[in-house]
């Protein structure tokens, strides 16, 4: 497994909270999330509906509504700034240029009144001096490296006339245009046809190792989380429950959750007649426990101290983190139950 | 394969068939220009046949506009067929109307995708649940509760929920609703459209492990449509796979994932994203994109992505047939076997 080296790390995620304000009182999505992402490294956030995994990109981007939302505590760092404490335009000078964003459904982040090329050119226009032409030409140029076949049409077509697989490759040549170091692709596949999930996978892939940057792709689908990722965070309930390489993740995975998820997707290659499942469901944001282990009422290997006691994140084996009480070192108290035990 | 599968297996082809569809279409006019005049079809469903026998699950597969839903539609009669037969219980029911129809279809009910649309949100569960009953008898709400209760708890969920209403549940609980409705009659056939498709894994595999004990506990036979092969094969008995309307291979379960014969399968197949990162698979990365069906491609419909194509399958249209036993597959590779 990749040890974590924070020196050639590209965002730095730091004890992130951010709640929504429900009847005037904050509930938090997302909390104490801590991970990093290093520079050409794909790091795939996973989780079911509702775990936060969205809510904790849209933080880093600092794209939540102000009116409802706040970032209660926490830090992002990318490029050894606090995004969080920037303004909104500053945050505009950052968006697109340096940390771009691909989202879920391709229809609704394109505008449909404009063409694709006045689009494109708009993104180039906002952080660079270029004439018409040669955005235009730039332009063209991103649309074929995306694969793109007949680019010079498409730049004077409008996305209702592209197909679901072109409009996310569109996408895609709009958030490379001008090199980010860090892509953000939340569930960049969810709305495609598996043949066309592979092709825009696959083009991930060619255009990272092309231009160097690294990508924090967040999804619910764990087959796409074993090919694309070197690390993986699993997320439930707004916090991070597992973090490891994905290898170890898939192979020997230490949180209870991630291995019920993994045995409730039905496999190509076996033949089960009962798929395991997870009783019960997420609980929603303003009924969240508030101590012990927010996953202890589904979890198949529950016991007595965890609805009481709060796990910590804890490095449980070798470059592996989990945040459950049958490791040891996920109980929060631990130097002092150490000495306790000492003592008696 | 398990032994209880092989067993499973040899019972059911001794079975008789429930339905056979019989070069099934379903067109849609295109009309344009200003007297709104008919310039063409859009071939939803184009000459497609299948046979389901008693108890059996036959999955059908392929990707969004590749026909799917609309073939599980017409078969159901929800809305009426181009050309061909639907034989249910050696029954023509391709042409029934009226009474005749409905009477028909208290034996073959639907589960459909969206757990969110397809329930009234204005009528408590209970109701929902009775509503099909009450359609074929003068039985009250009342009389009719104890039965829906049952049928509430045997899908999962609790008798208080009688009296609840839609948007206090959620995904996966409705659609237990929507199966207690399917269910609610006694059906033989039921139709299930992408059941699990707006569903999280862990409640996916909840829903799925119900719709296999309600079949062996009812004796049901499952038309199961979906575009997630894994879950598919999970189900299925046999599967078929359909590309822009037409049928393209029908086999066993186990056929189509070890030994896919058509391209398209094997794209497919190769394209799923398995939960296994030490197991990288070679990839079949197809071109382009699925065409109009309203202006499908000459030949085999499928030439224009086709990595094996040739030039005769240009012109010549390959028909479904059988090139292994109990595996058919239309495609002119498999013509002189």
């Amino acid at each position: 497994m990749q040890q974590e080296h924070h020196e050639n790390s590209v965002l730095d995620i730091n004890n992130l909270h951010t709640g929504f304000l429900i009847d005037g009182e904050l509930h938090n999505a997302v909390v104490d999330v801590n991970f990093n992402v290093n520079s050409k490294e794909v790091v795939c956030v996973v989780g079911e509906s509702g775990c936060g995994k969205s809510v904790m990109s849209l933080s880093v981007m600092q794209l939540l509504p102000k009116a409802n939302s706040r970032i209660s505590a926490g830090e992002v760092i990318f490029n050894g700034e606090d995004l969080v404490k920037k303004s909104e335009k500053e945050m505009n000078q950052i968006r697109g240029k340096d940390v771009a964003m691909i989202f879920q459904e391709p229809m609704t982040a394109l505008n449909p009144v404009f063409t694709i090329g006045w689009q494109m050119r708009e993104v180039l226009f906002n952080h660079e001096q270029l004439s018409k032409q040669e955005a235009d030409s730039k332009a063209i140029d991103l649309l074929d490296q995306v694969g793109i076949s007949r680019p010079e049409k498409v730049m004077e077509e409008y996305p209702h006339q592209l197909s679901g697989g072109m409009r996310q490759r569109v996408m895609i040549a709009m958030a490379i245009a001008l090199n980010p170091k860090l892509l953000i692709a939340d569930e960049p596949t969810t709305a495609l046809d598996v043949t066309i999930q592979a092709q825009i996978l696959e083009l991930l892939k060619d255009i990272q190792d092309k231009v160097n940057m690294a990508i924090m792709l967040i999804t619910h689908d764990l087959g796409v989380v074993a090919e694309m990722a070197d690390k993986v965070i699993v997320m439930y309930a707004g916090q991070v429950v597992e973090k490891a390489g994905v290898v170890e993740l898939f192979t020997a995975p230490k949180h209870p959750y991630t291995e019920s998820l993994l045995a409730s997707i039905p496999k190509m290659d076996q033949t089960t007649d009962k798929l395991n499942t997870i009783e019960g469901v997420v609980p929603s944001l303003e009924n969240m426990p508030e101590t012990g282990c927010r996953f202890a009422d589904r979890c198949p290997k529950a016991f007595g101290d965890c609805p009481v006691v709060t796990p910590q994140l804890a490095e449980v084996a070798n470059g592996q983190y989990a945040r459950c009480l049958l490791y040891d070192a996920c109980y929060p108290d631990l130097a002092s139950r150490v000495k306790e035990e000492e003592k008696v | 394969m398990s032994q209880a599968a092989e067993e499973k297996k040899k019972d059911l082809t001794q079975k008789e068939t429930l339905l056979e569809v019989n070069n099934l279409k379903k067109y849609y006019p295109v009309h344009a220009g200003f007297f709104r005049r008919k310039v063409g079809d859009i071939k939803a469903v184009d000459d497609i046949s299948l046979k389901l026998r008693k108890g059996e699950t036959f999955g059908l597969v392929g990707e969004s506009g590749c026909g799917k839903s609309t073939a599980g539609r017409t078969i159901l009669r929800l809305t009426s067929a181009t050309d061909g037969q639907i034989i249910f219980e050696g029954e023509n029911i391709t042409n029934l109307r009226g009474a005749a129809l409905r009477k028909a279809r208290q034996d073959y009910q639907m589960v459909f995708q969206d757990p969110y649309a397809s329930l009234n949100p204005k009528m408590m569960v209970g109701h929902l649940v009775d509503e099909p009953i009450r359609n074929y008898s003068h039985k009250s709400h009342k009389q009719l509760k104890p039965e829906v209760e049952q049928l509430l708890k045997r899908v999962g969920l609790r008798e208080e929920d009688y009296y609840k209403y839609p948007h206090e549940f959620s995904g996966g609980q409705r659609q237990r609703i929507g199966i207690a409705r399917a269910l609610a009659l006694n059906p033989k056939l039921v139709v299930a459209d992408e059941p699990v498709s707006a569903l999280d894994v862990s409640i996916q595999s909840q829903v799925l492990n119900l719709l296999k004990e309600l079949q062996d506990e009812f004796d049901l036979t499952y038309l199961f449509i979906a575009h997630d092969l894994s879950v598919v094969k999970h189900m299925s008995d046999r599967i078929g796979v359909m590309y822009l309307g037409n049928m393209v291979e029908v086999g066993d379960n186990d056929a189509i994932y070890r030994e896919p014969l058509h391209p398209y399968t094997q794209a497919l197949t190769s394209a799923i994203p398995e939960p296994d990162p030490l197991n990288k698979k070679e990839r079949i990365i197809l071109k382009g994109d699925v065409p109009s069906p309203q202006n499908p491609p000459s030949g085999c419909v499928f030439h224009t992505r086709c990595p094996m194509a040739m030039d005769k399958c240009k012109e010549i249209v390959p028909q479904l047939k059988e090139v292994r036993p109990d595996h058919q597959v239309a495609c002119l590779l498999y013509d002189d076997e």
